[in-house]
């Protein structure tokens, strides 16, 4: 029944993610990076990506631009006053997922048992309060 | 705002939360149409929590 709302995949089809991504798409990606005093932290950070004819040029309204070393995805470059920027991304920092959102159904399904239910108090006590009215008077 | 796909799921989201409020304050107040029975208000909090849950990404 529980399922994960996001899945990572391999750095290697971030190409195909964000060709999937409509502008203004968000584009998460897990990475390895220094917090600022210098730590090695694990980061998700959420970028908006806007429109562009390719990849690069997308992945540069962000604000950043990536450089294949091997296996490893990297950020080659951060620009000044970029989104990008402002989450602490820095040249160097190893890309190490891209996470999209898992193929599961949707969590609005949830809402219906419940709507039910509150619809089946809502009779119960509309039925009480008819029950009751006569009495209520008397009191009164 | 965050992930919010289009109007309708806008509205969904919207809807969603307002009634939520509505059945937490049912069961804060113990009064719904009329005084709740105890499993009343114990279904309305269970109501409320489902309502306001799905939050994160149906983008």
């Amino acid at each position: 029944m529980i399922s994960v709302p996001l899945t990572n995949l391999p750095t290697a089809q971030i190409t195909t993610e964000m060709q999937k991504l409509p502008k203004d798409g968000a584009l998460r990606l897990r990475v390895a990076t220094q917090d600022s005093s210098g730590d090695m932290v694990d980061k998700l950070v959420r970028l908006t990506l806007g429109a562009g004819n390719s990849v690069a040029e997308r992945l540069a309204t962000s604000g950043i631009t990536l450089n294949q070393v091997g296996e490893a995805t990297m950020i080659q470059t951060v620009r000044f006053g970029s989104e990008a920027r402002k989450y602490g991304l820095q040249p160097g920092d190893k890309i190490s997922a891209v996470v999209v959102p898992a193929d599961r159904p949707t969590p609005y399904w949830f809402a219906i048992p419940a709507l039910v239910v509150l619809g089946l108090i809502v009779l119960a006590q509309r039925r009480r309060r008819e029950r009751l009215r006569p009495t209520m008077l008397q009191a009164a | 705002m965050i992930d919010i796909g289009g109007p309708l799921h806008f509205i969904v989201v919207v809807c969603c939360c307002v009634l939520a409020m509505g059945t937490f304050v049912a069961a804060s107040q113990n009064w719904l149409l009329t005084r709740n029975r105890w499993y009343e208000t114990v279904a309305l909090l269970i109501i409320c929590l489902t309502l306001f849950g799905p939050r994160s990404g149906s983008t």
